[in-house]
């Protein structure tokens, strides 16, 4: 297949219609080890050329599902450069997810804290979907941490919580 | 959700500021219970879902306030 289209399926354009609950597993299990090689390769250097802001996440958690040891370089000054709680979390656990670096569950909770901000207007959705990633670890002292939000008073909150932990 | 008015005109406004998804995520994840909430117990809402994420916008915020509020899902 050419490399690019795949690409273009791999990461659809980041608006509602492409990405509302967009998945690329299907598709990346599916591709020989030659094209993850060069997906792999296209993928970083998409990230390299962007400013921190525009970071695709996308791409960050398609690099950790490829477990790209390439990628995390990039990955870590993605990290360091972030300013969005939301996705230092997600860049942490995708890192997690390639190298199993125990600093990221800390730096992954740190941004939940910051994340559980009733001032900020969209905080309940931020941490449902914190909970998805943050279940990744799958450590103790981080589950226990979601199951700390399962009685929360937002019915949101409690439902991701308990559902992430699959409790529900 | 994209094609209601108000999906059309939040896609408008991401559009018109250069939005990222990882911040326009959040607010459809708003507008979506704002819809939610909005449909009346007992009405039947058609759903269409393509191997979506377990973190999707519909099982995060629609499908639990839906539920809570005895709609009837019909799945396409």
């Amino acid at each position: 297949m050419n490399i690019e289209k795949l690409i273009i399926e791999i990461i659809p354009p980041s608006d509602y219609q492409h990405r509302n609950g967009f998945n690329n597993i299907h598709i990346i299990d599916n591709l020989t080890d030659k094209e993850k090689k060069q997906v792999i390769g296209l993928l970083i250097e998409k990230l390299l050329y962007k400013k921190n802001e525009e970071i695709d996440i996308l791409i960050v958690e398609t690099l950790a599902y490829l477990k790209s040891k390439e990628s995390l370089p990039v990955l870590k000054n993605l990290l360091e450069n972030c300013s969005n709680e939301l996705d230092k979390l997600k860049i942490a656990t995708s890192i997690f997810e390639i190298n199993h670096d125990n600093d990221m569950v800390d730096m992954a909770i740190t941004s939940l804290k910051k994340i559980d901000d009733k001032n900020d207007s969209y905080y309940v959705h931020k941490l449902t979907s914190s909970f998805y990633y943050l279940i990744k670890f799958n450590k103790p002292e981080v589950n226990r941490i979601i199951h700390e939000y399962i009685n929360h008073k937002e019915y949101l909150v409690s439902y991701n919580a308990k559902r992430a932990l699959g409790i529900l | 959700m994209g094609n209601t008015r108000a999906g059309e005109n939040l896609q408008n406004l991401i559009d018109s500021r250069n939005i990222p998804w990882s911040e326009a995520e959040p607010m459809w994840d708003r507008l979506s219970t704002v819809w939610a909430k909005g449909v009346p117990s007992g009405s039947s809402v058609p759903v269409y879902l393509n191997n979506p994420r377990a973190d999707a916008v519909f099982f995060r915020t629609e499908l639990p306030i839906l539920q809570l509020n005895r709609v009837n899902l019909i799945y396409k």
